[in-house]
């Protein structure tokens, strides 16, 4: 049978090879130089065979992985990676429990590269997190690495340890005779071993992040394109190397939209802080115990540009979005737009370099509940407009950081984002060509819910952030000279407590405009004990209150509670070495009432500390000594111990919240809150430093009492004097200054004049009792005869009573010039600029506006200097002579609502 | 006295099978006799450097033919071809041997390893079958059979078993070679591609055959001053230009894996550059062999210096080979001899013993020259010797070429 089948089948053939063997030869006929049929079928039958052994090879012997370009996003994890194909010179590497390792030593540096290239038009963003060893002499990563000399041609960046106690950000490429050329040495003072370098690879320039922050600018790229490598000399460990799309150069053309929707989603966020995943569509933060959850787009930053978030809260309130991120990985520097985690507000603002929360303003709104918000920010070239849905929040918000990255933000709240969007703004310019730009954002209407279209502007407040995490690095740039805060590694540490560090409150500016704290309703839902829905106003009439200004009281704990006129009303009160104690660390609004006396127009003060938990505070102007309805309260709060509130109980015994502040933690540290009640006015000091003030009083007189709420906590003293509390309508009209502080020197007050007579050349203060983050502050300064004297403003001081982290603005040498700069924590003057005045005269109009961290300096009224950047947002305000004598005159401070 | 009309018990058994079949089968099977049972005895006997690669886990006797370089064709044909720049590197290793191991892998129980084998120890059996046939066409009968015999016995000959190209390589030498001297002009220029997409070198098979061709227009170099010979030539070329145009086609297996090379890395000389990091810079030869000598000279005895007296000693003698190899078997010969010489001595002669087993036309000569019989008995037990010990030692992950 199978002769038989054979046999057709290779006759067929032969048919057909006879058939084209004679039309080949027909042709043959027609070209005559053409071979023998059999010769052409030879070299066909040849070259098919070449034909099919090419075929094989590519089929069955091609690379597994083939050297091609980088597929972007590309993201290199460490769990199941074959090395035996990536370019491998010198070095053992090896990837341990998820990670790459280098792991012997030796005087050959070893690369690693990936078999992947760059395409040469694209710029791109590499990142990589570097561990460092105990004997890592340098790790980074190369760059640009050209194939196939990758290590002699390649641009690098690496952490270099030459020696134990020295640690630098080194960048740079190798140059022809194999040797590695230096582009920029970045010092750093080290107290961690793992880092995170960040590349962002442009056309001709490339800049370097380390931990976030921008260490190394702009250097030039002698190599374009090419490979990604590790590089270490001696053992070193790295982890997930990123590879994005770079920004393009003009920030401002950049458009997103998100893709939460999508499978898979959230290509480009990377987050830093709370529990962030992608479920239902959304881009989900789902820990709401965490302060300022953070997430950001890494791949784009955006200038000139409308941001769009829609989003919802799922447990909690506090979501919002971040904005102008200088880097994607942290607050530090990016503007925030959110829900206050603490009442029923937005707040905006920004953060600082240090992470600290700079509140810029807020504004009241219904309760957030679950309800879909969309947040929209329009940012332009110096300045931002903000709207919750189509109703404008605030317009012109000055800006401090003009382009960025975008981010997502929640506080002690969880929320889903469904859709984020940024689009250039309309009628933008970018790039060098850009001009001044007035956000083009819809016209303002009131948002439903919102109390009113009244924007408050808030005193400046430091909320710990992102960089509360893993400790701070402390490194000094080597070029430029200047002091670098590298945050270690963002996003691989558990996030610890955010910490608060300062208040800089309103101010006592008698002629200056005044700021409104942060007048906000403190949702705590606590309940005065014992409300009886008396009428507060009534009772407080009925009262035998005591004259104005003229009751004292000094406490004593010694004896029994109840003889030394004490009734405690609710907790454990109880006296102990001279000392007030409330025992009991659980019970809500635990309250003692100093019940001999009713003072009104008074200063109290309250000397406390906490033994346990946060919530310790003073009661004031309380109409009824046995119960909270009417009291006026300022208190720490005991959800955050780094925030005090104040308000007032209601005729029903519920808190109606006027306002907090975020402070330093209470921790059980002695602190003293003090009100001072004027009239229909009151204002608040914490340890000495004014916090808020004219602050409206529901009840003008009343018993004192103190307080504490979930805590407990040890009462030192309690004074209540009568003649400090000055009413308001009595203050000198002559300085417009209540609350001067003289620091040192010799100063006379006449009329609004301050003379410093010392004549010894040395700086003379005078603290003015104002402070503030917006102002300006003019005066008429008189110079004597002295050659070196001199005499200016010093302002943004951080403590009222030292020149210390303070900056100063002066007239020098009799007036021949000006100069301006810092005082560091040592009160050492650093100049930052100067300039030479001309004219004989020694009087001086000196003029500083002040917005924030930068200043404009005019001398009669001439610019002298604009813009000038500033180590502090905020401080007191004070006068500064240097030698004697010097008058100032025609002191004005308007701080800026 | 010629060994095999010592045997005349194989006589008898090879009388009515013809001799291109029986001389070879006996030298294969005698000569892998040898080397296997060696290989066995010092695998098992001798001690062996732990942490070694094992090709076969499941068989002792694979991975024991498996080693060195064996590692490199065995992962082409698993993984494929990869490349490290400046780093040693699989392209080094043609692609024509790797491949087949591939391909014939599901015969072999899915293991490269073993059809290394196969292909290694078949390659050389139809190899020694096709050389007696050419050395019986070139010279005669009986030195035919003293040619298979001395190149099985040869000292290094255990690689044609080994998972190495050597007997493949052989293989398609001399089949193209013999098919050039049947005038199979397409089916020499098959073969020769073949070569060349198993050793960079088989390219020279081009020359070869192509020397052939030229004799086969009755061109003789003996004969260039004549004008006829040239007017010959001419009116052969005018004729059979499509012969000459086939045989351009034997380089194209190592273009072709040039074009891979590009295709896959950029680097369609990537197998040339690979070389540096074994040590193998392109000096010429006279100064490899001058380094050679030189180490040699200075006399410190370790395994350096014996292995190179033994590579140097290879590249000496069949160098002093050519020209005996020209006058008795042709320019062309003599011609692929010199030329492969040359370029495997171009980047050092480290590996020489082992490099010199493809050029058949020395053991041609060899086994003409073996019709003294003195000399046939010195050869074939001297190289049996050696061969065995040298065996020994490659099995125990001794380098040995």
């Amino acid at each position: 049978m199978k002769t038989l089948t054979i046999r057709p089948t290779f006759a067929r053939v032969r048919e057909r090879y006879a058939a084209l063997e004679s039309r080949l030869e027909r042709l043959r006929e027609r070209l005559p130089f053409l071979p023998r049929a059999r010769v052409l079928l030879s070299i066909a039958a040849l070259l098919a065979v070449a034909g099919l052994l090419y075929g094989a090879f590519k089929t069955v012997l091609a690379p597994k992985e083939t050297f091609t370009d980088f597929t972007l996003p590309y993201v290199q994890n460490f769990d199941e990676v074959n090395l035996r194909r990536w370019f491998k010179h010198e070095g053992v590497w090896t990837v341990r429990e998820g990670t790459l390792a280098q792991t012997v030593g030796g005087e050959h540096a070893a690369h690693l590269h990936i078999p992947y290239r760059l395409l040469a038009d694209k710029p791109y963003h590499v990142s990589v997190y570097v561990t460092l060893k105990k004997d890592t002499r340098a790790a980074g990563i190369s760059f640009n690495a050209q194939y196939p000399d990758m290590v002699e041609e390649q641009h690098r960046v690496f952490l270099a340890r030459p020696s134990k106690e020295r640690l630098e950000l080194v960048s740079g490429y190798m140059d022809e005779a194999g040797s590695f050329v230096p582009q920029a040495q970045v010092p750093l003072d080290v107290n961690t071993t793992e880092y995170r370098i960040d590349v962002f690879v442009y056309d001709k320039t490339y800049l370097v992040l380390l931990n976030g922050q921008r260490l190394i600018e702009k250097r030039p790229l002698t190599y374009s394109s090419g490979l990604i490598g590790f590089y270490a000399l001696g053992p070193a460990m790295f982890d997930t190397l990123k590879l994005t799309a770079a920004d393009n150069p003009n920030p401002g053309d950049m458009v997103y939209t998100s893709d939460f929707d999508q499978e898979p989603g959230g290509a480009g966020w990377v987050p830093f802080n709370g529990t962030w995943r992608i479920a239902d569509k959304t881009m989900s933060q789902s820990d709401p115990n965490v302060f300022d959850a953070g997430i950001g787009y890494e791949t784009s930053t955006f200038q000139n540009f409308t941001l769009r978030a829609t989003m919802h809260h799922t447990s909690g309130v506090g979501a919002g979005v971040l904005f102008n991120m200088p880097s994607p990985y942290q607050l530090n520097g990016a503007h925030v737009l959110r829900f206050s985690d603490e009442t029923d507000a937005i707040i905006w603002g920004y953060y600082d370099g240090q992470g600290n929360l700079v509140r810029q303003g807020y504004k009241d709104v219904k309760p957030a509940g679950n309800d879909t918000y969309m947040f929209q920010v329009f940012s332009g070239e110096n300045s931002y407009d903000i709207y919750l849905g189509e109703s404008l929040l605030a317009r012109d918000v000055p800006l401090t950081s003009t382009q960025g990255h975008v981010g997502l933000v929640t506080s002690r709240s969880a929320a889903s984002f469904s859709q984020v969007e940024v689009y250039p703004l309309f009628g933008a310019k970018n790039g060098a060509d850009s001009q001044q730009l007035t956000p083009v954002a819809p016209k303002p209407t009131l948002i439903p819910g919102v109390s009113d279209g009244t924007v408050h502007v808030s005193p400046t407040l430091k909320a710990g952030a992102a960089v509360t995490r893993t400790g701070r690095i402390t490194a000094t740039v080597g070029t430029p000279a200047a002091k670098v805060t590298v945050t270690p590694k963002p996003t691989r540490k558990a996030a610890e407590a955010p910490q608060a560090t300062v208040v800089v409150a309103g101010t006592r500016a008698g002629t200056g405009k005044r700021i409104v704290a942060t007048a906000t309703p403190e949702t705590t839902g606590t309940e005065a004990g014992g409300g009886s829905g008396v009428v507060v106003a009534t009772r407080a009439a009925n009262a035998t209150a005591a004259p104005a200004g003229t009751s004292s009281y000094t406490s004593e704990f010694t004896g029994k509670v109840s003889e030394q006129g004490w009734r405690a009303n609710s907790g454990q009160w109880s006296f102990a070495e001279g000392k007030f104690v409330q025992s009991n660390a659980e019970g809500f609004d635990s309250s003692a009432v100093y019940a001999r006396e009713l003072f009104k127009d008074f200063s109290l003060s309250a000397t406390f500390a906490h033994d346990e938990g946060s919530g310790a505070g003073i009661l004031f102007n309380m109409p009824d000594k046995g119960q909270l309805a009417g009291a006026h309260m300022v208190r720490y709060s005991e959800r955050r111990s780094n925030a005090i509130i104040w308000g007032y109980y209601d005729e029903t015994g519920r808190f109606k919240g006027q306002g907090f502040a975020d402070v330093e933690p209470a921790s059980t540290t002695k602190h003293t809150i003090r009100v001072v009640s004027s009239g229909s006015k009151y204002d608040i000091y914490l340890d000495d430093k004014p916090v808020v003030s004219d602050l409206p009083l529901q009840s003008e007189s009343g018993y004192i009492g103190l307080i504490t709420v979930r805590s407990s906590a040890t009462f030192e003293s309690v004074i209540v004097d009568g003649a400090k509390a000055k009413p308001r309508e009595a203050k000198p009209a002559s300085d417009g200054f209540n609350d001067l502080r003289v620091l040192n020197g010799t100063w006379n007050s006449d009329g609004g004049v301050f003379r410093q007579t010392v004549p010894n050349l040395a700086d003379y203060l005078i603290n003015t009792g104002a402070a503030g983050s917006v102002f300006t502050a003019e005066v008429k300064i008189t110079l004597s005869n002295t050659p070196d004297v001199g005499g200016g403003l010093v302002f943004h001081m951080a403590d009222r009573g030292s020149k210390k982290n303070a900056y100063v603005v002066r007239l020098r040498d009799g007036g021949k010039g000006i100069w301006w700069g810092s005082t560091d924590e040592a009160g050492k003057f650093k100049g930052q600029g100067s300039a030479t005045l001309t004219g004989a005269s020694k009087s001086f109009a000196l003029k500083v506006v002040v917005k924030f961290d930068r200043a404009s300096i005019l001398v009669n009224d001439k610019e002298i200097v604009n813009d000038v950047p500033l180590s502090r947002p905020d401080g007191w305000i004070g006068l500064l002579a240097y030698g004697g004598p010097v008058t100032f005159e025609n002191l004005k401070i308007s701080v800026e609502q | 006295m010629n060994i095999t009309k010592k045997l005349p018990v194989w006589r008898a058994i090879a009388w009515d099978v013809p001799a291109w079949l029986t001389y070879p089968l006996l030298a294969f099977l005698v000569s892998r006799a040898l080397i296997f049972g060696a290989g066995l005895i010092a695998d098992l006997m001798l001690p062996t450097d732990p942490g070694h690669w094992l090709a076969d886990k499941d068989s002792r006797f694979v991975s024991m033919w498996a080693k060195w370089d064996s590692q490199y064709y065995v992962d082409i044909a698993a993984e494929g071809y990869w490349f490290t720049p400046k780093a040693q590197s699989n392209v080094a290793f043609f692609p024509l041997y790797p491949l087949l191991m591939r391909l014939v892998a599901p015969l072999a129980g899915d293991s490269e390893a073993r059809a290394g084998l196969l292909i290694s120890n078949l390659s050389f059996l139809l190899a020694l079958m096709l050389l007696y046939a050419l050395t019986e066409i070139e010279l005669d009968a009986g030195a035919a059979r003293r040619t298979v015999f001395y190149v099985s016995f040869f000292p290094t000959a255990f690689f044609f078993s080994a998972v190495y190209t050597e007997s493949l390589f052989m293989l398609l030498g001399v089949a193209a070679m013999f098919c050039a001297r049947k005038r199979w002009w397409l089916v020499a220029a098959l073969l020769g591609m073949l070569a060349s997409a198993t050793r960079n070198v088989g390219a020279l098979l081009w020359a070869l055959v192509m020397w052939e061709w030229l004799r086969a227009q009755g061109w003789r170099l003996s004969q260039a001053r004549k004008k006829e010979t040239w007017l010959n030539l001419g009116q052969g070329l005018m004729r059979n230009w499509a012969e000459v145009f086939i045989i351009a086609i034997i380089p194209l297996g190592l273009f072709g894996y040039m074009y891979f090379l590009k295709e896959n890395f950029e680097r369609p000389l990537a197998f040339v550059e690979t070389q540096a990091a074994w040590g193998r810079q392109m000096l010429g030869p006279i100064q490899s062999v001058g380094n050679s000598l030189k180490l040699i000279l200075a006399g410190d005895m370790n395994k350096s210096w014996i292995t190179s007296l033994w590579n140097l000693g290879a590249f000496a003698a069949f160098t002093a080979a050519v020209p005996f190899v020209w006058r008795r078997l042709g320019g062309g010969y003599a011609a692929y001899v010199l030329v492969q010489l040359i370029i495997a001595s171009s980047a050092g002669t480290g590996s020489m013993i082992r490099y010199v087993l493809p050029l058949f036309p020395v053991f041609m000569l060899l086994g003409d020259w073996g019709r003294r019989e003195w000399l046939d008995r010195v050869i074939t037990p001297s190289f049996a010797v050696v061969l065995g010990a040298f065996t020994a030692v490659f099995v125990n992950w001794i380098f040995v070429a």
